[in-house]
């Protein structure tokens, strides 16, 4: 029997104005993952999110939570069993971090004494013990996302859910932050939703994700699913004097063992599980057609690698429909 | 209840954490109240400046002016006319006051004022207390003429008093002069009736025509008795005279007893004035402008306004500020999501911006007591906190409202500065409401501002009852229930114009 998903998106559509957001999109988050939703700025990133916390409903489409399907307005319940970050820190400024947190766990229904039992805890977990009765604007960017996430958890959510939450963030920090966020998922046992821009921080905490572009998930599923299905293909990646790769596609498009064909940049970029053998069908016709080799790569793909040739496969889909229509 | 109270803590410290708000609170209304009471604690209006001119200053116009210097005037003599007019112009001047030359009592032309008519509230205090000074003035004159003509009167009245008495007895002599007249013409009538028998006894003597010494005594008689017929005779002519005599007393009489009963007439007339004191013939309706309480400074009158308007701008601005600065925190996204509901924001955020403006209508209080002692009649305390609670409330909810539907705090605090005004305009603050056109009239009537300095005014001055400003009080709370609807769907409005 399959597992019923944490939360499921089902057939959602957002349209602000005349601006459709999201169309159509079909997503399932299962209970304790780390699930990252990629995307470039503007993909709908935000407003999936925003769509999840219950600040905007979806034009069409439903929603599952644990099953239970959000019919109306999110329901006090489900509140209660949801954290969320923002991309800039939710939270009061001009109150000390404790206060925040005494002002957050009262407002998620905790009794006082459970928010005096549990604001050590979670200071501790973000590490700003030392720091309870500092006032919140004077603590660094690090401090503050911590702050905010640990605004977010003050009440054992189930989900949590962060917009972006190491922009802005040094190196450093953002590994801080990450680190927190693995040790949140695995002490709490609480689901993490997060979304980014930044694939090389998805590669290092999320077990699944999904990449969000042009109104619909292109693709989803574990980082190894991903990296294993992209892993069957190397990438060739080619630059010639002339630049001109017309020709060549037409010629590589006839091969079975080619998977993807991507022009970019003045580059070409091959993907194929035999890359050997279709490099050296590449050199042969280069040679034959006078084309002079300016660059010439073998790669296995990474994530960012796997975000970009999708993107651009998916830019050429659209193109080629455009064309066809 | 927790959550409630943690949402006004948060706000409060909010608030009191930001030093510019802090202080507005704390000190807005010490500063207020100072400054107010300094400048309404007076009855009287203070360097008022008053140019006068004429041709020529006559005593009665000095005396005018001498009188107009005193107090709160202060007279400059202008050189010119034209130049008096012209300084109410620049300011320099409140009054111009033109004399005519030579002005006495007996002068037909008139005093003319001149008053800046655009400044309305000044306007009518100054020709008031002009108008009041002259008049003393003019009293003063009617007075002293008065007093002239009454004495004139009595000492009349005196002297025909006297006349009177010696004309009865003119009159009196007259009539015994007539009667002594009747009685000698009574005697000579008498006597002329003797004149016939003269005149036989004389004929029968002649008869008797006797010589010798009886003929020249008989002669001797006839002589003697002709010069009798003869002087009769004569006598009859003085009956005549004295019947004349008699008649012209007679008339004499007459116009005596006119004279002394038209006199008599005068004196009734005279004495028919009942009213005979100077003052009563100067001002016979005397009256008195009594207020109904005694308040003897501007102040007590002024402060109903003073706390209405603390009210309206600390409710207002106080709101609003906080509404804004919640909604720009990017809290506020967070509040949005938690399992609270936005009643309870409202209600939260309404309870602390009340505590706030409590709190400076607390310091107004205390610092009432602390400079005048002044203290608040424990029968008008719960009245008093009703009225206060519901003008604040509107004026908070209004501040909220205002708060939701501006995005920026920069518009916001136009909004405020602009409703306040509004407010203020169709007051009786600035402009008696009396001077506006009835249709705005009756709906200014319906100003919350108003609504809450006339049920304060009631409260604090005349100590009134509810029942008494029943009106005020149920259309302030009707105001406070729709201001309530109002925020409420405002506020779920602004969520989703905050997340477009």
């Amino acid at each position: 029997m399959v597992p019923q998903p944490f939360i499921q998106f089902f057939n959602i559509t957002k349209i602000f104005g005349k601006n459709i957001v999201l169309d159509s999109l079909n997503l399932d988050i299962g209970y304790g993952e780390i699930y990252g939703i990629i995307g470039r700025s503007g993909s709908g990133k935000t407003t999936l999110l925003s769509i999840l916390v219950g600040f905007i409903k979806p034009e069409k489409g439903r929603i599952f939570f644990k099953g239970q399907e959000i019919t109306s307005d999110l329901p006090d319940s489900v509140k209660q069993q949801i954290g969320f970050t923002a991309q800039e820190g939710s939270f009061y400024p001009k109150l000390t971090v404790k206060e925040n947190l005494e002002y957050f766990g009262t407002l998620y229904n905790l009794s006082q004494t459970e928010i005096r039992d549990k604001i050590p805890q979670i200071l501790k977990l973000v590490n700003l013990d030392k720091d309870e009765n500092k006032i919140s604007a004077e603590l660094s960017s690090g401090m503050r996302k911590r702050l905010d996430i640990a605004c977010a958890i003050i009440h054992d959510p189930k989900l949590l859910i962060l917009d972006e939450p190491t922009e802005d963030l040094d190196p450093l920090l953002r590994k801080e932050v990450l680190n927190l966020l693995k040790k949140i998922n695995k002490e709490k046992d609480v689901t993490i939703i997060m979304t980014s821009h930044l694939l090389e921080e998805i590669e290092q905490v999320c077990t699944h994700l999904a990449i969000l572009h042009d109104k619909e998930i292109l693709i989803e599923g574990t980082l190894n699913e991903l990296k294993d299905y992209y892993s069957n293909n190397q990438e060739i990646i080619l630059q010639t004097y002339s630049g001109k790769y017309s020709w060549l596609i037409k010629a590589l498009k006839e091969k079975k063992e080619v998977n993807k064909v991507i022009e970019s940049d003045g580059k070409l970029l091959v993907y194929s599980p035999e890359a050997e053998s279709i490099l050296r069908f590449i050199m042969q016709e280069l040679q034959s057609n006078n084309e002079k080799v300016l660059d010439v790569d073998l790669n296995k793909p990474s994530l960012s690698e796997v975000f970009e040739s999708l993107i651009k496969e998916n830019v050429q889909i659209n193109r080629d429909n455009k064309k066809e229509s | 209840m927790y959550k409630l109270i943690e949402i006004i803590k948060k706000n409060l410290k909010l608030l009191l954490r930001s030093k510019s708000s802090a202080l507005i609170v704390l000190l807005g209304p010490l500063f207020l109240i100072l400054l107010i009471s300094m400048a309404f604690n007076t009855t009287s209006l203070y360097d008022i400046k008053i140019g006068t001119y004429s041709g020529s200053y006559s005593e009665l116009s000095n005396s005018i002016i001498q009188k107009l210097n005193q107090d709160e005037f202060k007279v400059v003599k202008v050189d010119d006319r034209d130049e008096c007019t012209n300084k109410i112009k620049s300011n320099d001047l409140h009054v111009c006051a033109i004399f005519p030359d030579d002005l006495n009592i007996n002068s037909k032309e008139s005093i003319e004022f001149y008053v800046d008519e655009s400044r309305m509230n000044l306007v009518y205090i100054i020709i008031n207390s002009i108008s009041t000074k002259v008049s003393t003035k003019s009293t003063e004159l009617s007075t002293a003429l008065t007093s002239t003509l009454l004495n004139s009167i009595n000492s009349a009245d005196a002297k025909i008093g006297e006349s009177s008495e010696k004309i009865v007895k003119l009159s009196v002599t007259l009539s015994e002069i007539k009667t002594n007249i009747e009685s000698i013409r009574a005697t000579l009538a008498t006597s002329l009736n003797q004149t016939a028998n003269v005149s036989l006894l004389s004929e029968k003597a002649d008869e008797l025509n006797m010589s010798g010494a009886a003929g020249e005594l008989i002669n001797d008689y006839r002589i003697l008795t002709n010069s009798l017929i003869s002087k009769l005779k004569s006598s009859q002519e003085s009956v005549s005279t004295l019947n004349s005599a008699s008649s012209d007393i007679d008339a004499q009489i007459t116009n005596v007893n006119d004279v002394s009963s038209e006199l008599s007439e005068v004196k009734s007339n005279f004495n028919s004035i009942e009213i005979k004191e100077v003052s009563k013939i100067v001002s016979p309706i005397s009256t008195e402008i009594k207020p109904i309480t005694s308040q003897s400074t501007h102040f007590a009158y002024t402060f109903p306004s003073l706390l209405v308007i603390v009210l309206l701008f600390s409710g207002l601005l106080v709101a609003a500020t906080t509404i804004i600065e919640e909604k720009s925190s990017k809290a506020f996204f967070r509040n949005f999501i938690t399992p609270s509901s936005s009643a309870l924001f409202i209600i939260g955020n309404y309870i602390s911006n009340l505590i706030v403006v409590l709190f400076q209508i607390l310091v107004i209080f205390a610092s009432l007591y602390l400079l005048s002692s002044a203290t608040i009649p424990a029968e008008i305390v719960t009245n008093l906190v009703l009225i206060i609670l519901l003008t604040s409330s509107v004026f908070i909810l209004l501040g909220m409202l205002i708060g939701y539907l501006f995005k920026s705090g920069e518009t916001a605090n136009l909004a405020v500065i602009s409703l306040a005004c509004i407010l203020l305009f169709f007051s009786n603050t600035i402009l008696p409401l009396e001077t506006l056109p009835m249709a705005i009239r009756s709906i200014a009537e319906y100003n919350p501002f108003i609504l809450g300095v006339n049920a304060l005014k009631e409260i604090l001055l005349f100590k009134s009852s509810l029942a008494a400003i029943a009106t005020q009080f149920y259309t302030l709370l009707i105001y406070v229930v729709m201001l309530i609807i109002l925020v409420y769907v405002v506020r779920l409005f602004s969520k989703r114009r905050y997340v477009e």
